[in-house]
């Protein structure tokens, strides 16, 4: 037991960078630090407050009898996610593997002070996504002293069951990606599709409440049952611990006991079979594909060598796929969908009173273009591609072409990325909705800009502060200052284009038009100035 | 400090004048000069943090520099790098590869930088695999090599170019003694053809065995340069190296 306390305190000087933090003498870095964490603190109060806010509006409808099942679920959702990110590395396929087993302590203390960082993270997601729902609810039922602890103690379990078996997906999903070659690109690809299939759901349930018919306060209370049997029927611990608040006595015992167990579980398999497991998956032997080639290729220009690698990379690295792929998918279902319904359909499923086709027609031809230029501006792989280079990055610092030639690669797989999906959606949704030529020039100027700009902004900021030392490609995919400004910047570009398009009456697809055209001389500017950074380490 | 040899005319392949370089104000290598001639095996030893990988980094164009200059086959690295490092090749000490590509593919990426041709690259990767026994892995994704198998893989993506300078850190590391073997005849056999190695190792026997001009560094500066006779003298170069760590501490 005593061998626990130091493996517990370097993991937890380990998570957030506290060691860093503590550590770190460099007032430059430290301030960077200190800027983060101030980040992460206002992220929070976001999201606390958001969720508080989303607690209220379903009391204020009267379906707050959904609101325990909601924060289990939330809860349960965040830490699901945040171990299927940090179990590789931190208990699989881990790099200090041989180090961490060969410590004189019992395997059971490694577990768990691995396992421990994880579920911190859950009690994390529990506090700030499920403790607003449930004190909306306590206040709006009126707390008793039974319920509030009965509460706390369904929070503080809400971790347990989701961690271990976002585990055991883990370290299947480790399997599988370790014996076939191509599991990575097939686990990017299911992952943008289930990030398309989520956002198009949640529009489509979203849209269904709005269509529902309004003023009919039955219907509301009627949401709180139906959201309650949904959620319960996807995540049945969330019944439990919602009866359980209610008073079920059976209900809190099968939680707390599916809790207990299944969290004692995790931990009694990963210590009887944390060395066989590692061991399964780093016998990598069986991981070449049965139609790889052995012999050399024929011999390619370096910058097609390039865009190529740079290609397997985006697909070959499932987060940056994850990340990256979903705005051209976006467009082109929006630019369809757009052109499938047109403007009277969806004047009609709107329901709006006073408004007919032709005001939507004009609201869409407006908006449409931006919507479409948003999607392309979320879609920068420069962003992260040469921090994805990490540790291999000698191998593009000493290859015999300039670095403009290796930037320009990373910019080009961009914009072969965007560039033909805005032409192609912009063509589809100007075919549907496009009521004269300069509608249908912004369709498709708008998202060709926006792409250009994500592709040469990302690689400038990336190029200019690149950020090599990453454990997980995590880091540089979802927590670079590079990807959030580039986005953040193309947000705000797109949110500039619509307001004047839409506020500019008759002329707003020439203004719109001119606004794209200035974002893409933006893009080169940005693109050459990219180029003309030296990929030497300073 | 310049190595000259009387058995070589040629002019030297590398040649670094006055090298210095600092990391935030802090100076690291000062002053550093040296020249490797063609045909030749040069050893480069010194304690951990002495700068042997700084200026490694920068010969290979991986590191700017704040002095001085570095040039390869006459051109300097400053002012001409890709012609600098089309003729160079480069062995990191820890072989961290793109872990996303199959061997093969990370071999045909690097051929088609160095503008190989295909006959050359498919005789060279199948005789270099062979020679290192990786030729049956080279479908394998690099993420599933172990740390020898992608210290092998560097190597034959180093080799495949015929480098006039093979710049090589810490070569040996990871590798079995009968790729090791392998390794000690490649570079023979690439010298014996007009190249020039610069070798880096913390392995002293190797380097007493395999070059014939070494230099130590220590604290940034080299503080014995010449032929391997004249730098170990009647000892070994481990006993060398060990009075010098000695003299140094003792001031």
């Amino acid at each position: 037991m005593a061998s626990l306390v130091p493996l517990l305190k370097v993991q937890a000087l380990g998570a957030f960078g506290v060691g860093r933090l503590m550590n770190e003498h460099d007032p430059k870095a430290k301030r960077k630090l200190v800027l983060a964490a101030i980040g992460i603190v206002l992220l929070t109060v976001y999201a606390v407050a958001y969720m508080w806010a989303i607690g209220q509006a379903f009391v204020a409808l009267g379906a707050e009898e959904a609101l325990p099942c909601l924060a289990v679920a939330t809860a349960g959702v965040g830490c699901m996610f945040s171990t299927l990110i940090k179990a590789n590395g931190l208990l699989f396929r881990l790099k200090d593997f041989d180090l961490v087993v060969t410590m004189p302590v019992p395997l059971w203390t490694v577990v768990v002070s691995r396992i421990a960082p994880l579920y911190g993270m859950g009690l994390v997601c529990s506090l700030v996504l499920g403790t607003p729902l449930m004190t909306a609810y306590l206040l709006a039922v009126g707390a008793v002293p039974a319920s509030i602890i009965v509460s706390s103690l369904v929070l503080l379990l809400a971790p347990a069951i989701p961690l271990a078996l976002a585990l055991a997906v883990s370290f299947c999903a480790a399997w599988v990606a370790s014996r076939m070659p191509f599991a990575d690109r097939a686990l990017g690809i299911v992952g943008v599709l289930s990030t398309v299939a989520l956002v198009v759901g949640i529009m489509l349930a979203t849209g269904g409440a709005g269509m529902s018919d309004q003023g009919d306060l039955s219907a509301f209370a009627a949401l709180g049952g139906q959201v309650k049997e949904s959620v319960s029927t996807f995540w049945p611990p969330a019944a439990w611990a919602a009866d359980a608040i209610g008073g079920s006595v059976p209900a809190l015992m099968l939680y707390a006991g599916a809790s207990v167990v299944s969290g004692g579980a995790a931990v009694a398999v990963l210590s009887i079979f944390l060395v066989p497991m590692n061991s399964l998956l780093s016998s990598g032997g069986l991981r070449k594909a049965r139609d790889a080639s052995m012999k050399a290729g024929a011999p390619r220009k370096p910058l097609t060598a390039l865009i190529r690698k740079e290609f397997r990379l985006w697909l070959g690295t499932p987060i940056y796929f994850m990340n990256t792929a979903p705005g051209p998918v976006f467009a082109l279902a929006a630019a369809i969908a757009a052109a499938v319904a047109g403007p009277e359909v969806v004047a009609s499923a709107m329901n709006v009173p006073g408004t007919d086709g032709d005001t939507i027609g004009a609201l869409m031809a407006g908006t449409l273009p931006w919507a479409l230029a948003f999607c392309m501006a979320m879609t920068s792989l420069t962003a992260a591609s040469t921090s994805l280079e990490g540790s291999a990055r000698w191998i593009a610092q000493t290859a015999p072409v300039p670095s403009s030639t290796i930037v320009g690669a990373r910019i080009a797989l961009n914009l072969l990325v965007t560039a033909p999906v805005s032409v192609i959606a912009g063509a589809i949704a100007a075919a549907g909705i496009a009521k004269t030529l300069p509608d249908a020039i912004l369709l498709i100027i708008a998202p060709l800009a926006m792409g250009a700009l994500a592709s040469c902004l990302g690689a400038f900021l990336d190029v200019r502060r690149p950020h090599y030392d990453w454990s997980s490609e995590y880091e540089p995919v979802k927590r670079s200052a590079s990807v959030g400004i580039c986005i953040s910047a193309g947000l705000l570009a797109t949110l500039a284009g619509a307001a004047a398009t839409l506020l500019a009456g008759d002329a707003g697809p020439a203004v719109g038009i001119a606004i794209a055209l200035a974002v893409l001389v933006s893009a080169v500017f940005a693109g050459r100035a990219a180029m003309r950074i030296s990929l030497q380490d300073q | 400090m310049v190595a000259d040899s009387v058995r070589q005319p040629d002019p030297p392949i590398l040649v670094v004048e006055g090298y210095s370089k600092s990391y935030g104000g802090k100076r690291v290598v000062e002053d550093v000069s040296l020249s490797v001639l063609p045909g030749s095996i040069f050893g480069f030893v010194g304690h951990n943090g002495a700068g042997k990988t700084t200026l490694i980094r920068s010969i290979a164009g991986a590191l700017s520099f704040d002095e001085g200059d570095i040039r390869i086959c006459g051109k300097s690295v400053r002012t001409d790098p890709v012609a600098c490092k089309q003729v160079t090749a480069y062995v990191p000490d820890s072989p961290d590869v793109y872990g996303f590509l199959t061997g093969m593919q990370y071999l045909d990426y690097v051929a088609d930088l160095f503008c190989v041709g295909s006959d050359e690259r498919a005789r060279r990767i199948d005789g270099y695999a062979k020679r290192l026994g990786i030729e049956d892995r080279l479908g394998e994704m690099v993420s599933a090599y172990s740390h020898g198998m992608r210290q092998k893989l560097v190597m034959i993506g180093a080799f495949l170019h015929e480098p006039r300078l093979l710049v090589l850190d810490e070569p040996f590391v990871g590798l079995d003694p009968e790729a090791a073997y392998e390794l000690r005849t490649m570079m023979h056999e690439l010298t014996s053809r007009g190249s020039a190695i610069f070798l880096s190792s913390h392995v002293l026997d190797t380097v007493e065995k395999l070059c014939d001009t070494i230099a130590i560094i220590r604290q940034g500066s080299i503080i014995r340069l010449g032929t391997t006779d004249e730098v170990r003298g009647d000892e070994s170069l481990e006993q060398v190296f060990l009075e010098l760590a000695r003299e140094a501490r003792n001031g």
